[in-house]
C-alpha cells in the first residue's frame, strides 16, 4: 500500500478518530486506526465497539492497500510534521513489516508498528435505506439543549443516554439524571416513519454536533438497535442503549403557579459569585419575594454570600434549596437574554424556559430545604 | 491551661495550625505528633463504671472456651496477663481475677466523648481505633505553646471529663510517637526530641516495634537476629532477600526510627464490621442466621453512629482448619438496613460455606458511594418511585433502635433473635415478636 495526501487532509481525520478510540494500549487492535487506500481516496476507520466512524478523503494511490496502525502515535507523528505532502506506504502488516511515514522533500522517516487488517472488528458506519433529512442546525440545537443532563451514574444506565421519540406529531429530544430534565421538540422531519423510542449515548450525539457544520442538512436512521449519521465525508453509527426510559411525561409539571423572569447574564453573574461560597452539597437557596430574587449560600464555616436581583414578582414569599449546577447547565445552553422560572412551591419541580419560548425547557428538582 | 484552648483565640476558620506566624522565607516546620492511647482502656471503662472491680485484676472478653481478653486491667497484667491472650489461660494464671463482658457500645461512647476533644487540639486529628489516635500538632506551638504543656493539659482535660487515664506519646513522627505512647503507660507522658529517634529506638526490644509481628520476629531469631541494634547492622540488600522488598524495607526504616508512614493518609474510614469466633464450631442454619443477624445489626448501629455507610457487603469466614475465606458483593446503594445487610450476607455466606461448619464468621460493610451519609439526600428526585424502590418502614426501624439505645441504654430494645431476613422461612412459632414492629 502506499499513497500521498496533503498532511492537513488525513491529520484531521486521524484526529477525529482519535476521539472516538476509547483504548490506550498500543497492543490492541482497538486502539489502532484503520487505513484503506482504493481508487483515488483513502477510507479511514476507528471505532470503540459503541461508536464506529468512517470517512473518505481523496489521496493519489501508487498502490492499493489496507492497514492499521496506532492512532495515538500516528496523530502525534502527524502533528509534529510540517505542512505539505506526506507519503504513506506499508509492506506486508502480515509478515511484520513497519507503517511508514515520509514527508517529501524532507529527510524524515517514521516507521510505526502496524496490524493487519483482517484483525480489524466489522464495522457497519451505514445503511442502505432508512434515511432521512433533519438541518444540521437544529440537531445541534436539540443536542446543546439536552446531551448535558444525562445521568452518569451507570447503575442508572437507562439515564445515560438521550430518549428520542415521536410523540404527538413531534420528534422530541429528552434527557434526565433522575433529578433534572431536560427537553426539546421539533417537527417532524419528512420521510420520518413514527418509531419506538430510542435512547442515545451522547458520545455520538456530540461526536456528530461538533463534526457538522451546521449547513444544510444529515441524514439519520434509526435501525437494529443503532443509530446512523451520514453528513459530508463523514458515516458515523452509535449502538442504543437498551432499557426502560422512565415516563418522564409524568414529571412535567402540568400548571405551575408562579413566574419571574430575570435577564440571564445577571442571573448567571450573580450565581456564579455566590456560587463561590457554596459547599460541597452545592445547594444554594432562591429567596423570592415581591420586587426581588435573593440568591444566598448555606451559612458555612467559611461564610456566607448574598446577592439580590430585582424582578417583577407578586406573590408569597418563597425559598426555595437548589443544587447550582441545576441551575448554571441550562443558563449555558438558554439562547436569550431573558429567562423564565415557573414554580409553584419549595418541594415542587421548578421549569426555565426561555424568553420568549422556544421550544425546549428544563425542569429541576429543588432540594430539600431542611 | 485547661478546657478549650483554641476556642481562647483564633476563630475556627482560621485553621491556626497550618503555619501561624510563619515568614516568609523561614524553614519548613519539625514535624510534631501526638498519639494519645486510652490506658487498658475497656478494662478502665469496666472499673469506672462498676467501682466493685477498681483496684483488682479484671479481665474483659468471653469466658467461654475460645474467648480471648479483650483488655485487662493493670492489676491483671501483673499476673502476665495481656490482650489476646485465650480466656482459659488467663484465668490459669490469675484464678482470682473477675470476668466482664465487653460492651462494646459503652467503650464507643466513652472513646467518642474523648476523641471528640482532640479536635481542640489539633485540626488534623486520625481516630485510629476506639482506643488510640494521632493528633498531627505540626506548627501548633507556637500558639498552644510546649508540646509537654499541651499534652499534660488534654491529660487533665480528659481526666476531668472522663475520669479515665491517657498515655500520650510525643515525636517528629507517628512511628515515634506511637513508640512513645508505651513508655510511660499507664497515665503517661513521652517525648522523643527530633534527632533522637533512632538511638531511642535503639533502647527497644524488638518485640516493642510497631508492626513487627510473632512470624517476622521469629525469622529474625533464627538469623540470630534478637535486637534492634542488631537489625540495624544488616544490609537493605540482606533485609529484602529473606523477607521481601516491602518488609525488608520496612524493617530496614523501622530499626532506624524512621517511619516507613504509618497510618499516613488515614482520614477517612473505609469499612465498618464485626466479627466473632464462637465457642463451638457452628454449621446450624438458624444459629449462623442469629449470628449474622446480631453481627449485622452492630454494623448498622456503629454505621448510624458515624454516619458512615458503604455499599460493598463483606462477610468473612473461617473453617474449624482455619483456612479462611472471604466474600463481598457491592450493590448500587449501601443497605438500607439490617435486613438488607442480613440478606446480602447471608447469600454471601451460604455460597462459601457450602454446609461445613464454621470456627469464625464476620460482617461488614466498606466503599465509596454516591452517597456514603445516612441523611436524607438534601437532592429531591424527580421520579421518586422508580429510583428509590425501598421500604420506608424497613429504613425507619434501625435508626429508631438508635435513637431509643440512646435515649433509654443499649439493653432497652433488642431484636427477637430468631426473626429471619427476608425470604428465609424459618421463624419459629415460639419465639418473641420484633419490639419495635
Amino acid at each position: 500500500m502506499k499513497f500521498t495526501v496533503e498532511k492537513d487532509l488525513i491529520l484531521r481525520e486521524v484526529q477525529i478518530a482519535q476521539e472516538i478510540i476509547a483504548s490506550r494500549s498500543n497492543m490492541s487492535i482497538l486502539s489502532n486506526v484503520l487505513l484503506h487506500a482504493a481508487e483515488g481516496e483513502l477510507i479511514v476507520r476507528a471505532t470503540d465497539l459503541k461508536v464506529s466512524f468512517e470517512t473518505r478523503i481523496p489521496v493519489v494511490v501508487t498502490e492499493p492497500g489496507i492497514t492499521t496502525v496506532f492512532c495515538d502515535k500516528l496523530q502525534g507523528i502527524l502533528r509534529s510534521l510540517p505542512e505539505g505532502e506526506i507519503e504513506f506506504e506499508q509492506g506486508s502488516a502480515a509478515t511484520g513489516e513497519n507503517f511508514v511515514i515520509r514527508p517529501k522533500f524532507k529527510e524524515i522517516d517514521f516507521r510505526l508498528r502496524s496490524i493487519p487488517a483482517d484483525k480489524f472488528p466489522e464495522l457497519q458506519t451505514h445503511i442502505d435505506s432508512g434515511y432521512f433529512d433533519f438541518p444540521q442546525a437544529d440537531f445541534a440545537e436539540m443536542v446543546t439543549q439536552t446531551a448535558f443532563a444525562v445521568s452518569d451514574d451507570e447503575t442508572r444506565f437507562f439515564m445515560n443516554g438521550v430518549y428520542l421519540e415521536t410523540a404527538e406529531d413531534k420528534l422530541i429530544m429528552v434527557a434526565t439524571d433522575g433529578r433534572r430534565l431536560s427537553l426539546i421538540s421539533h417537527e417532524i422531519p419528512e420521510g420520518l416513519e413514527h418509531f419506538e423510542g430510542v435512547i442515545i449515548p451522547p458520545k455520538v450525539l456530540n461526536l456528530v454536533r461538533r463534526l457538522s457544520t451546521g449547513e444544510g442538512t444529515l441524514q439519520m436512521a434509526i435501525a437494529d438497535k443503532h443509530i446512523f449519521f451520514a453528513f459530508e465525508n463523514h458515516y458515523i453509527s452509535s449502538s442504543l442503549i437498551e432499557g426502560q426510559f422512565p415516563n418522564y411525561r409524568r414529571v412535567i409539571p402540568e400548571t405551575q403557579h408562579y413566574s419571574i423572569q430575570l435577564e440571564k447574564a445577571v442571573f448567571s453573574e450573580a450565581l456564579k459569585r455566590v456560587a463561590l461560597m457554596v459547599e460541597k452539597s452545592r445547594r444554594i437557596y432562591l429567596d423570592i419575594s415581591a420586587g426581588q430574587i435573593q440568591i444566598r449560600s448555606e451559612e458555612s464555616e467559611v461564610g456566607v454570600a448574598r446577592e439580590s436581583v430585582a424582578v417583577d414578582f407578586e406573590g408569597p414569599d418563597t425559598t426555595i434549596a437548589l443544587n447550582y449546577m441545576y441551575l448554571v447547565d441550562p443558563l449555558r445552553v438558554i439562547n436569550t437574554d431573558t429567562i423564565s422560572i415557573h414554580f409553584t412551591e419549595p418541594n415542587k419541580a421548578l421549569t426555565i424556559y426561555s424568553e420568549p419560548l422556544d421550544r425546549y425547557y428544563h425542569i429541576v428538582m429543588p432540594m430539600q430545604l431542611q | 491551661m485547661s478546657g478549650q484552648p483554641w476556642n481562647n483565640g483564633p476563630s475556627p476558620g482560621e485553621q491556626p495550625g497550618k503555619h501561624p506566624g510563619r515568614q516568609p522565607g523561614e524553614p519548613p516546620r519539625e514535624k510534631l505528633f501526638f498519639h494519645v492511647d486510652m490506658d487498658a482502656f475497656f478494662a478502665s471503662v469496666e472499673q469506672l463504671d462498676t467501682p466493685a472491680y477498681r483496684g483488682k485484676p479484671l479481665l474483659v472478653g468471653g469466658r467461654n472456651k475460645r474467648g480471648v481478653v479483650a483488655a485487662c486491667s493493670y492489676e491483671a497484667r501483673r499476673f502476665g496477663i495481656h490482650s489476646a491472650m485465650p480466656m482459659q489461660h488467663a484465668l490459669k494464671r490469675c484464678p482470682q481475677a473477675i470476668v466482664a463482658a465487653s460492651r462494646m457500645e459503652r467503650y464507643r461512647q466513652v472513646s467518642r466523648e474523648i476523641t471528640s476533644r482532640f479536635e481542640n487540639y489539633s485540626p488534623r486529628v486520625q481516630i485510629v481505633s476506639i482506643d488510640e489516635a494521632f493528633l498531627d500538632m505540626t506548627g501548633t506551638e507556637r500558639l498552644l505553646g510546649p508540646p509537654e504543656g499541651v499534652a499534660r493539659n488534654l491529660k487533665e482535660e480528659i481526666r476531668t471529663a472522663t475520669g479515665l487515664t491517657i498515655s500520650v506519646g510525643i515525636g517528629p513522627s507517628r512511628l515515634i510517637a506511637k513508640l512513645a505512647s508505651d513508655m510511660d503507660k499507664p497515665d503517661g507522658l513521652y517525648r522523643v526530641f527530633p534527632g533522637e529517634e533512632a538511638s531511642f529506638v535503639a533502647g527497644l526490644k524488638l518485640k516493642d516495634l510497631w508492626g513487627l509481628g510473632a512470624v517476622t520476629r521469629r525469622r529474625l531469631e533464627q538469623l540470630g537476629i534478637n535486637t534492634v541494634l542488631a537489625l540495624r547492622e544488616q544490609r537493605a540488600e540482606f533485609l529484602r532477600g529473606h523477607f521481601g522488598a516491602s518488609t525488608g524495607d520496612f524493617l530496614y526504616q523501622l530499626c532506624r526510627g524512621q517511619d516507613p508512614g504509618i497510618h499516613e493518609g488515614l482520614h477517612e474510614r473505609h469499612s465498618i464490621s464485626a466479627e466473632r469466633t464462637f465457642a463451638d464450631d457452628i454449621d446450624d442454619p438458624v444459629l449462623l442466621k442469629q449470628q449474622i443477624l446480631a453481627m449485622a445489626e452492630e454494623v448498622i448501629q456503629r454505621s448510624l453512629q458515624e454516619d458512615w455507610r458503604g455499599p460493598t457487603v463483606q462477610v468473612k469466614l473461617r473453617f474449624p482448619s482455619f483456612e479462611t475465606h472471604s466474600a463481598s458483593r457491592t450493590l448500587t446503594e449501601p443497605p438500607g438496613g439490617t435486613r438488607q445487610l442480613v440478606a446480602v450476607a447471608w447469600q454471601l455466606l451460604e455460597k462459601r460455606r457450602q454446609g461445613k461448619p464454621l470456627r469464625l464468621l464476620g460482617v461488614g460493610i466498606a466503599g465509596q458511594a454516591r452517597r456514603n451519609s445516612w441523611k436524607e439526600p438534601l437532592q429531591q428526585d424527580l421520579f421518586p418511585r422508580e429510583t428509590r424502590p425501598r421500604d420506608s418502614r424497613e429504613d425507619a426501624l434501625d435508626p429508631t433502635i438508635r435513637q431509643l439505645r440512646d435515649r433509654f441504654g443499649s439493653g432497652s430494645i433488642r431484636r427477637g433473635l430468631w426473626i429471619s431476613p427476608p425470604g428465609e422461612g424459618t421463624e419459629s412459632p415460639s419465639d418473641p415478636k420484633e419490639p419495635s414492629e
